[in-house]
């Protein structure tokens, strides 16, 4: 469970900074974290967020048509590629 | 990684082994820096920036040059941004950070030689960096010997200016360096078709002071404890800061510095040790030391490395009536720099103990890239001086390989509980 | 339609009419080059052209004529002292209302690694003399300095600058061109190390011929701008040491040097007082009437103390390329409108980058023209 981050996806960068600027307006907590690559190679950018506000942001997609590629989640650790271990 | 690969051919990349390098570079970062707590929300313009690092300004790039307008690729904090912006072209400073690019570089190059340099030829070869692929001229300097052979190398790839950095810095030595700004102006203008007027280096100027002092600003939050700022962001700050649009750039760590006046007032100090590095600079994407330090009870408050306090400290005087006025500015701020390639250097002894001093520094490990003769050289005289100010100090020589980071570890580790 | 000339600081005119006869006695009756021939006349042009050292020595109180050189102007002689004497690391001193000649070389010597400070002077050009004594460094190694403005005719306290200089051991250069043969010019009094002069402004003489007065142990250490026959030391392919063979190469300008001869002791016989007399007479009688014209401004001193008869006027309602143009097609008046070659001044005294229209008053200018002059001002700006 502990391991579970939360992404939206997007078709560009634009559509990401987009909601970045709403997401940022509302307060909402989130990360542009470089998309993994077990999610896709579409575009560079993700937004990870907090599982608790995905109903508050699925508003603000729909209410300013932001055009996302969705919602995903993933099992994700981090590995220490300098020292070698498993990092969360 | 983004997908741009009909930009990247077109930049005649090796997509196959690009591919490779576009894998392994969001799990590098993901592992250190989006595992740090607590990070400032201004820094989240960052990780855009290292997610879009082969795509939007790769774009931005590809862009301003179907335009008309030229990029140049530079290596090294001497050679003067402002001569490249007044000319309406873009500067980039060109990696050389990973071990990815190490064994291309050891085609052409011999092995026991700075990996940064064989990193950054390495880089060329491979044909895997769109930076590379995007400059119409790059700017070499004779700093040190490895450079100084270096660009005759990649001359057969791309056309290399060199200037002719003087070896001292006596009054004769500024007139020379003035002499070679006003041949690289004659390049520059020679190469993109614009003439360089009193008018437009002002301005040049007055962008890259403003950077300067961006940086400056950030810098001096870490000098509180603890710093509201971790050293392995400060340092992926400071190596974006080469090559990104330095107007958006500047923007950007300014609206980072305005949340870090307020972080800063709630912060509680956790009892790291607060370490200064100097040394050899950390070209992107070596983050190894810094993410070595940073988890154990430390934390990085200042680098006096060309991707640190050289890079910004001082800013050029933008008063002036002729070329020539601007010319001696420049000259005069850009030999201040305090780099191991001249002698004497007394200078960054000074800078070293002024730092440790006003970034209240616990102790300094002394970074050197292996076969860097100016640095580790140079390790006897600022070990020395900080001795004599009681200030303990530790000597890492290493490369870009992660073979020796488990050792690094255990002596860091040493280090900090003996400070 | 009646011309009147007032633009003497440019060059003066008329000349003499002694000078035009002695340059033509040369050409039709000498002839001979100096220095290069044992002939007769060749003789005769070295004769004058000794005398001419002389008449200089007596005109600025120097006593060595072997230590006057001839050059073509005095921005050759201004060059040939500035660009032969700095080294990398050198400091030299000047004020903001220099003229180019003395500006442009010094921007270039930036480029050797120079340092050069011009003291700010006040916006009637005055300099103080307080705030130049400040600016003294430990390396500044040269002091150059006008000794009067070529755009508004203030007058530079170079006695005092002088004095500072001696007392700091500095090379202190004059810039002569508009005060020789109308001010006091005293090579001792104001403790030079060299002085430049012009033949064609306030000496009366010819264009093409100038030079400079030199100590020599300034003279030493100045590498020579040009190298190449001197008539002396011809087994020698290097350049001789000696004055003033180190700094005159090549053929001089005898027709000048016989003009300049001339108009020397035209000015001796006439008495520099008389003329400075007169010249002041014209500048009361100029002020007292421009001062009372709306809609035109005096840069510079408003009154007659510390300036020569050089005025720099702003029209308020017009542009001044358009007055000038006036003055000249309407009234034949001939004024220079720009910036004088100073921008540095123009800077300093607030008229840049618009410049000024220049009127400069002239040995051979009357109370009529002054008067005329000044009328025609008037009506340019009322008919507007």
């Amino acid at each position: 469970m502990d391991n579970i981050k939360h992404y939206i996806l997007f078709p560009s960068y634009n559509t990401g900074l987009a909601l970045e600027g709403f997401l940022k307006k509302e307060k909402i907590k989130y990360t542009i974290v470089p998309t993994p690559r077990e999610l896709s190679t579409c575009c560079g950018i993700s937004i990870q967020y907090n599982k608790a506000d995905e109903e508050r942001i699925s508003e603000i997609v729909k209410v300013n048509s932001i055009d996302i590629i969705g919602f995903y989640s993933l099992q994700k650790e981090y590995k220490d590629l300098y020292l070698g271990q498993n990092k969360e | 990684m983004a997908d741009y690969r009909e930009l990247w051919t077109s930049l005649n990349m090796d997509l196959e082994k690009h591919d490779q390098l576009c894998e392994v570079l969001p799990e590098l970062y993901g592992g250190v820096y989006l595992t740090q707590e607590n990070r400032p929300e201004g820094m989240n313009y960052f990780n855009f920036v290292v997610s879009e690092v082969h795509g939007l300004r790769i774009a931005e790039l590809d862009k301003h040059r179907k335009e008309g307008g030229k990029v140049l690729g530079t290596f090294c904090v001497f050679v003067p941004d402002e001569v490249i912006l007044a000319a309406n072209a873009i500067s980039v400073g060109l990696c050389g950070g990973s071990q990815f690019w190490v064994p291309d570089g050891e085609k052409v190059l011999p092995r026991n030689m700075c990996p940064l340099i064989k990193a950054a030829v390495g880089a060329k070869i491979s044909g895997t960096c769109p930076y590379f692929q995007s400059c119409d001229m790059l700017v070499g300097e004779t700093t040190c010997d490895g450079k100084k052979k270096a660009w005759e190398i990649l001359n057969e790839y791309v056309p290399v200016h060199v200037m002719d950095l003087p070896q001292m810095k006596r009054t004769k030595d500024y007139a020379m360096w003035m002499d070679e700004i006003k041949i690289f102006i004659e390049k520059v203008e020679e190469l993109t078709g614009n003439k360089i007027t009193v008018d437009n280096l002002k301005k040049a100027i007055e962008v890259c002071n403003a950077k300067r002092r961006a940086l400056k600003r950030l810098y001096n939050f870490r000098k509180i404890t603890p710093s509201p700022i971790s050293g392995l962001d400060a340092l992926l700050i400071s190596q974006i800061s080469f090559y990104d649009d330095p107007v958006r750039f500047t923007e950007k760590v300014n609206e980072l510095c305005d949340e870090l006046e307020e972080r800063a007032k709630e912060m509680k100090a956790e009892g790291k040790k607060r370490i200064m590095i100097t040394g050899t600079p950390m070209a992107l994407p070596n983050w190894k030391l810094h993410h070595i330090i940073e988890n154990l009870p430390a934390e990085v408050v200042v680098e006096e490395t060309c991707t640190g306090t050289r890079y910004f400290e001082n800013e050029v005087d933008a008063e002036g009536e002729t070329i020539e006025a601007l010319i001696k500015n420049m000259a005069d701020r850009y030999l201040n720099i305090n780099c191991a390639c001249f002698t004497p250097n007394d200078g960054r002894v000074e800078d070293v103990l002024r730092y440790a001093e006003e970034y209240k520094v616990d102790g300094v490990i002394y970074y050197n890239l292996s076969f860097c003769h100016t640095y580790s050289v140079e390790y006897k005289k600022v070990e020395e001086a900080l001795k004599k100010a009681g200030i303990p100090i530790m000597n890492i020589e290493t490369d870009y390989s992660t073979e020796d980071s488990g050792q690094i570890k255990t002596r860091v580790e040493a280090f900090l509980e003996m400070i | 339609m009646r011309k009147v000339y007032v633009d003497n600081a440019a060059t003066t005119f008329p000349k003499p009419k002694e000078v035009s006869m002695a340059m033509c006695e040369y050409i039709e009756g000498v002839g001979g080059n100096v220095g290069r021939g044992t002939y007769e006349s060749s003789y005769e042009a070295g004769r004058v052209l000794f005398e001419t050292r002389e008449l200089l020595c007596n005109r600025f109180n120097f006593n060595n004529p072997l230590n006057v050189v001839f050059t073509s102007n005095i921005t050759e002689s201004l060059n040939t002292i500035i660009k032969g004497y700095l080294r990398a690391g050198d400091h030299v001193l000047v004020s903001s209302m220099e003229h180019n000649a003395v500006i442009r070389p010094l921007n270039s010597e930036l480029m050797n690694g120079v340092g050069v400070t011009k003291v700010n002077c006040r916006k009637d050009g005055t300099l103080d003399v307080l705030e130049f004594e400040k600016a003294v460094k430990s390396n500044t190694k040269l002091v150059v300095m006008t000794h009067a403005s070529n755009v508004c005719g203030t007058i530079m306290p170079v006695k005092e600058v002088g004095e500072i200089c001696k007392k700091n051991n500095i090379p202190f250069v004059l810039d002569s061109a508009q005060s020789a043969g109308v001010l006091d010019v005293d090579f001792n009094e104001f403790n030079l190390s060299a002085l430049a002069f012009t033949g064609h402004k306030g000496l009366l003489g010819p264009q093409g011929v100038g030079g400079f007065l030199i100590k020599d142990d300034f003279a030493k250490k100045i590498r020579p701008l040009k190298e190449g026959g001197t008539g002396s030391f011809s087994e020698d392919e290097a350049q001789p040491e000696i004055l003033p063979d180190k700094f005159e190469c090549g053929t001089l300008n005898m027709p000048g040097i016989y003009g300049l001869n001339a108009s020397l002791k035209y000015i001796e016989n006439k008495g520099i007082k008389n003329i400075r007399e007169y010249e002041e007479e014209l500048t009361k009688a100029f002020l007292n009437k421009i001062l009372n014209i709306e809609g035109v401004a005096l840069s510079g001193i408003q009154g007659a103390e510390g300036r020569t008869s050089v005025f720099s006027l702003n029209f308020k309602t017009l542009d001044n390329s358009e007055a000038a143009f006036i003055l000249d097609r309407e009234f034949g008046i001939m004024t220079r409108v720009g910036l004088h070659c100073a921008p540095s001044a123009h800077k300093t005294l607030g008229t840049f980058p618009s410049g000024s229209v220049r009127v400069s008053f002239g040995q051979f200018n009357t109370l009529e023209d002054v008067d005329y002059v000044a009328s025609s001002l008037l009506k340019t700006i009322k008919g507007v």
